[in-house]
């Protein structure tokens, strides 16, 4: 054994056989060499990027308190008052909006370079859901603070529930936990959002490598049987862990020098003005705004997420060169262009 | 002779541990405790208030204190803290003495043990009366 402290590790290798299990599971896992760029490390960003939401979140529940009485205050002492506290949280939140980025980019090259096909339509299918679960993580997490713009963006999110046909009503009292956004609302987000929804994530995120690793990575359409493998560890990890560093030293400038907003306690009485949702559901917001009726919005919308989380199923081509597929490519790009341009639209209306 | 092998992975395991330390000093900080502002509050009880016998508990620079005005009309105070394992003593009342409701242990007016495990006598806090309202801390 080699390194720092070369008689530790052996005599650690001896009695767990950590080393033995690493070289099995992981050095003698190959990936396709042509398949260890940037937009392969995506997927490896997002779950190292959840973790240390985990580890951030852990910390911040040591100060914050779960009722709407305390949590302002508990945030607002975080912020000003723990030493590094400012940078927790900050962790957190940049952290929140960099997994979701992460976990979207990875989706795209998944479906850019026709991943998705047999045999791993599954494997697209639950990926698809862990986005979902990290953007209802983002949103139960949004309340928390119990800031004005979390107390009112909370409570247009939910609304938009009311317009599901037949049991709209029902299906907002049941997420809110009443009829308006309150305390019983902050128990049922901070429940979700610390133990539920993660507990949901680090399952499917282990069935979702289980198939990774069962039918190895795909890599770009033009691969051919046989071309060279690349060790996945501790090669292609220690790049992962790079690219995973360079984000948080960003993250870490962005923390220290974007000047921290003053926020406003919750108050139900009193709607402030320009309510908007975070970026990652402006185009839904956008949508639903200017379509109508409601119900028909939100109908097309469940359908435009059932056609992405069904997509492998709908697309029965073997060709998995996108640039031989031009229709598919000047569809999937004008979509794209259609969510950005919602987003932009519904972020100056 | 050092290898290359050796140089890199020496050098991997550095930088993480210069992560984990700058990590758990972060974390160590944050989870140290912060003095709760509780030193700030004056005992704001009228002197009248308390008659001979009684005995009242204040907060006083973070520490719970028991203010008791004995029979001759004198006050005595002292920290409420027990001195055997920290419960929070009581002024007896009827038979004029202080108690530990956790192990029994007694003690006196003035602090000493009457009896039961608390291994010293209780803390006194200077007390005295200023403007008709019970003043802790200083002699007055
Ligand atoms: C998995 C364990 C997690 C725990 C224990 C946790 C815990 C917490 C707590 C206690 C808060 C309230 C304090 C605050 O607002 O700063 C919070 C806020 C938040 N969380 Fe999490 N969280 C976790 C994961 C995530 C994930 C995976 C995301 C998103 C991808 C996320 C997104 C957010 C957001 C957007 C906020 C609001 C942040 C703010 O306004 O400052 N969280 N979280
Ligand atoms: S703590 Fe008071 S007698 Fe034990």
């Amino acid at each position: 054994m080699s390194g720092l402290f070369p008689k530790t590790a052996s005599w650690l290798e001896e009695r767990i056989g950590l080393g033995d299990l690493i070289k099995r599971t992981l050095t003698g896992y190959g990936i396709p060499a042509r398949a260890t760029g940037l937009p392969f490390c995506l997927g490896g960003l997002a779950i190292l990027f959840f973790l240390s939401q985990l580890l951030t979140g852990i910390l911040l529940l040591v100060h914050y308190v779960p009722t709407s009485a305390g949590a302002f205050h508990s945030v607002e002492r975080i912020t000003l008052e723990v030493p590094f506290g400012w940078f927790i949280r900050g962790l957190h939140s940049f952290g929140a909006t960099t997994m979701i980025i992460a976990v979207m980019l990875h989706a795209l090259r998944v479906f850019f370079f026709a991943e998705y096909k047999n045999p791993r339509e599954l494997h697209w299918v639950t990926g698809m859901i862990l986005l979902l679960l990290t953007l209802f993580l983002a949103f139960s997490g949004y309340l928390l603070p119990w800031t004005q713009l979390s107390y009112w963006g909370s409570t247009v999110g939910t609304e938009t529930l009311r317009d599901i046909p037949l049991i709209g009503e029902q299906c907002v009292q049941l997420v809110r936990g009443g009829t308006n956004v309150g305390e019983p609302t902050l128990h049922r987000f901070f429940a979700l959002h610390v133990v539920i929804l993660p507990l949901a994530f680090l399952g499917l995120f282990g069935i979702h490598i289980y198939f990774v690793r069962r039918t190895g990575q795909g890599g770009p359409p033009t691969i051919r049987p046989g071309e060279p493998k690349y060790p996945f560890f501790p090669n292609h990890v220690a790049k992962e862990l790079l690219v995973f560093a360079i984000v948080l030293f960003v993250l870490t400038l962005l923390i220290i020098f974007w000047p921290e907003v003053r926020e406003e306690p919750a108050d139900p009485f009193n709607t402030p003005k320009h309510i908007k949702p975070e970026w990652y559901f402006l185009p839904s917001y956008q949508f639903l705004k200017i379509v109508s009726p409601k119900w028909f919005a939100l109908l097309l919308q469940g359908l435009a997420v059932m056609v992405l989380v069904l997509w492998p199923f709908l697309d029965r081509s073997e060709e998995r060169d996108i640039r031989k597929r031009p229709l598919l490519l000047a569809f999937s790009i004008l979509a794209i262009l259609v969510v950005l341009g919602l987003g932009v639209w519904g972020h100056y209306s | 002779m050092v290898d290359r092998r050796t140089i890199l992975v020496s050098s991997v395991q550095a930088c993480g541990l210069a992560a984990l330390a700058s990590g758990g000093y972060i974390t160590a900080n944050y989870l140290a405790p912060i003095p709760e502002g509780l030193g700030e509050e004056e005992v704001e009880i009228p002197a009248e208030r308390l008659k001979p016998g009684q005995g009242v508990q204040v907060v006083h620079k973070g520490k719970p204190t028991l203010i008791i005005r004995d029979r001759e009309g004198e006050l005595h105070a002292l920290t409420a803290v027990c001195t055997h394992l920290g419960c929070l003593v009581k002024w007896n009342e009827d038979a004029e003495r202080i108690e530990c409701p956790c192990h029994d242990a007694t003690f006196a007016l003035d602090g000493t043990v009457l009896g039961g495990p608390a291994p010293k006598p209780l803390p006194k806090v200077p007390v005295g009366v200023k403007e008709g309202m019970i003043q802790l801390g200083e002699k007055t």
